[in-house]
């Protein structure tokens, strides 16, 4: 997929998640670095004092995206406690082996076509990834980070 | 956008449930508003898993296994009926988690 289109995909995807008023808990902006970044605040349902701020950047849209947490207080991405604690997420190596992300299908070329973790790009991947995570933080929330 | 699983669901029969599992990596949940209450859980967790188009695998290096969670309770007994599992509104809300145990 060209890169324009990669963006025209992330762009339609994402004004139709900011257009529905029941999706107003995620803070979604777009990032100023690339054309196919987003950052996105969420926070574990039972722990709302607890604020994450991930950052999902795509090579190509849809697909699976690179994810980071990034660190409001000094704008840097590469700040281990910036990472909530979740199966699959490794905040000292900044990476989530998950079947979600980029990293995770790098460090496993295999799950690309294994019918348990194949990365379904139907429909809008953004609102996926984001429902995904969200459900991550809200049920497997393990603290934040301290390294 | 995937279907609304909070919504209000109508009432089952009485003899039937009904269920609703959601899973985040697939675009819309699994509905069965006609699930057999003696149906386990063992059961309705293969025509899940069936329905999404997954498996469970397990290799020397790693397993990539699934649970249905209702709320944050683990359904490990699958020999437990979905009756026993539903409230009096013949409801039942399930949600799909994969994890990976890595060798």
């Amino acid at each position: 997929m060209s890169a324009s289109l990669s963006v025209i995909c992330l762009d339609r995807d994402f004004a139709e998640i900011v257009s529905q008023p029941e999706y107003s808990g995620w803070d979604l902006k777009r990032g100023q670095g690339s054309p196919l970044e987003i950052f996105a605040a969420m926070s574990p349902r039972r722990v709302s004092q607890e604020q994450f701020f991930a950052r999902l950047l795509w090579s190509e849209y849809p697909g699976l995206p690179s994810l980071k947490f990034h660190d409001p207080a000094t704008d840097r991405l590469d700040n281990p406690k910036a990472w909530p604690c979740c199966p699959g997420f490794r905040p000292t190596s900044l990476d989530a082996c998950v079947s979600w992300t980029l990293e995770g299908h790098a460090l496993h070329p295999e799950w690309r076509n294994a019918p348990a973790t194949k990365f379904d790009c139907s429909g809008n991947t953004l609102f996926r990834v984001l429902c995904i995570l969200q459900d991550t933080i809200d049920f497997s929330f393990g603290g934040r980070h301290s390294a | 956008m995937t279907t609304d699983v909070t919504a209000a669901a109508p009432k089952a029969a009485p003899d039937v449930i009904n269920v609703q599992v959601r899973y985040p990596a697939a675009p819309k949940p699994f509905i069965d508003p006609r699930a057999q209450a003696s149906e386990t859980v063992g059961h309705l967790k293969a025509r899940v898993l069936a329905a999404f188009e997954i498996s469970e695998t397990q290799t020397p290096d790693q397993q990539v296994l699934f649970f249905l969670y209702l709320e944050d309770q683990k359904l490990e007994n699958l020999q437990q009926t979905l009756e026993q599992l539903a409230g009096r509104d013949r409801v039942l809300k399930l949600r799909l988690v994969q994890q990976i145990v890595q060798g």
